[in-house]
């Protein structure tokens, strides 16, 4: 029976571990076995039974294509809400130190201590929800949206690279100029800007942890 | 669990909360107040930092940008100027908006002293210069003016220690100072 | 399997809905025990395969034309047993009524012409 299981475990593998689905893997499984009992008291080798359960079950297809599970509002917002709290504290101390000599440094800084005041007012409010609202969310949109925005981050990020480095270094590139950086102001400087849009990536990272929030926050829901 | 990341969210904010004052009631107000203290020490030939006008070496004083930009880093950097330019003689000339009245005397011939230094030493090609008040103009040619210094003043420019002692050091003495003035610079009344 | 009998595959797949509740409105029953009766009341002509099965009893799920409940452990794991609702009844009757008159409609259409 260990193969069968292993089988049916691989199969799942890719899918999330929504309630919907950990009830197939169940249900499948138990017919499965019903299957093979039947095969074997109607004489197949036990080699044979398993084969033919494998057989019968080539894929998942026929499961949901969009993953939908319903999830409490509340639970859900809650969740998100503080993971994105979190990403933005780092964030903000993290970008800090360059307050005190960056330009843009100071007012991504802010920006970010904004973001953490909005992204509080909406924890608190989230607070307020009743407990029973119910949303119905598709894991599979959610999934294509977070490639999107990691692909968008990507873009962006190898975007400004070259925008920066062509900015400070273009002309040195250009006439095969040696780089100069004196002192320990400029480096940092630099630093600055390479490392503060990097800072961004607090966003793919919160997108893509709305999978994880949907799963935590799933409930039992009605099948329409 | 997610008591924890809440406590977590919390620390992280005071942490943030007490760099940020840190920062902007500490540290911002210190840089903002040595700035100044900086800023007033460049308005006085005494206290001037020469390697604040060090990268305006230049060949040519038809580089017009290169020498507004170092006279606006030298002593009298914050009286309102104009600026014209005589290639054929050579000749940087500033246009004070002011009048000699108006300032501090002192200062204002310390400053002519230390800015013809600074300028003849730092723009190869540059003769001579010309310094308009409302009320007076001062000239002064780089023959008149350089031979009152025992080194070349493109030397003097370039080694902080001879700066000090050939330039700035003689101009705390009001004698030298006039001496040097009466010399060197014709004075004209306008 | 022949030609003549994939045919007849396909032309059942359009009624598997109706044929589980007229199962399931005899007695509860669970995934496995459904395909076997399947087999059994085609005399083993129709073989109804595990996806179908699912995607049929999903489907009459979302309609509420069936409920789903575990029965006890048993060896084999956690059984999902189906019974029919009220809804799934007034489906089933009404599916029979107009299976009945469209095989009768076609039948007439196939008479031999005279």
């Amino acid at each position: 029976m260990d193969s069968l299981e292993r089988y049916i475990n691989q199969l799942f593998a890719r899918y999330p571990k929504t309630q919907a689905n950990l009830e197939a893997q169940d249900e499948i499984l138990s017919n499965l076995r019903a299957r093979i009992a039947d095969d074997l008291s109607h004489g197949l080798s036990e080699k044979e039974a398993i084969a033919n359960a494998k057989n019968s079950i080539p894929s998942l297809d026929f499961l949901d294509s969009k993953q939908r599970l319903t999830v409490s509002t509340r639970a859900f917002a809650l969740n998100i809400l503080q993971h994105v709290l979190l990403c933005l504290s780092v964030a903000w101390i993290v970008t800090l130190p360059f307050r005190m000599f960056h330009t843009s440094g100071r007012i991504l800084n802010t920006a970010y201590l904004l973001m953490i005041i909005a992204a509080g007012i909406l924890y608190f409010l989230a607070r307020l929800l009743s407990p029973s609202t119910v949303t119905r969310v598709s894991l599979r949109s959610l999934q294509k949206a977070s490639r999107w925005v990691w692909i968008l981050f990507a873009l962006f990020f190898l975007l400004d690279l070259a925008l920066v480095t062509g900015i400070r270094f273009g002309s040195n590139l250009w006439f095969s100029r040696p780089i100069h950086i004196n002192g320990p102001y400029q480096f940092a400087l630099l630093a600055a800007d390479y490392f503060l849009p990097a800072t961004f990536l607090w966003i793919p990272l919160a997108v893509q942890h709305v999978g994880k929030a949907t799963l935590e926050a799933e409930v039992q829901g009605d099948e329409a | 669990m997610r008591h924890k990341k809440d406590i977590s969210i919390a620390i992280l904010l005071v942490i943030g909360l007490l760099i940020l004052l840190g920062i902007e009631c500490v540290y911002r107000p210190a840089q903002e107040q040595r700035q100044q203290e900086y800023e007033t020490r460049q308005r006085d030939p005494l206290t001037h930092d020469l390697s604040s006008i060090q990268q305006y070496k230049s060949l040519y004083m038809g580089d017009a940008a290169n020498t507004i930009h170092l006279f606006g880093n030298l002593p009298l950097q914050d009286l309102p100027s104009s600026y014209e330019n005589d290639p054929e003689s050579l000749t940087f000339q500033i246009n004070y908006n002011v009048s000699l009245a108006s300032l501090s005397e002192q200062l204002v011939m310390r400053s002519l002293i230390y800015n013809s230094a600074a300028a003849f030493g730092l723009i190869d090609n540059l003769e001579g210069l010309r310094y308009r008040f409302l009320d007076k103009e001062f000239s002064v040619s780089r023959a008149d003016f350089s031979q009152y210094f025992e080194q070349p003043l493109s030397e003097l420019v370039q080694t902080p220690s001879l700066w000090e002692s050939a330039v700035k050091e003689p101009l705390q003495d009001d004698n030298v100072v006039i001496a040097l003035i009466e010399a060197c610079f014709h004075k004209t009344s306008r | 399997m022949g030609k003549s009998e994939s045919v007849s595959a396909d032309s059942i797949r359009g009624h598997i809905d109706t044929i589980l509740l007229r199962i399931l409105d005899n007695h509860d029953s669970y995934g496995y025990e459904l395909i076997k009766r399947v087999s059994q009341k085609s005399d083993g002509r129709y073989e109804l395969k595990e996806p179908s099965l699912y995607t049929s009893l999903r489907r009459l799920e979302g309609q509420q034309c069936i409920e789903s409940y575990w029965g006890d452990e048993s060896q084999g794991g956690r059984r999902k047993y189906y019974r029919i609702t009220p809804v799934g009844r007034s489906l089933l009757q009404a599916n029979l009524a107009a299976w009945n008159k469209a095989r009768d409609l076609i039948e007439d259409l196939l008479k031999e012409e005279t």
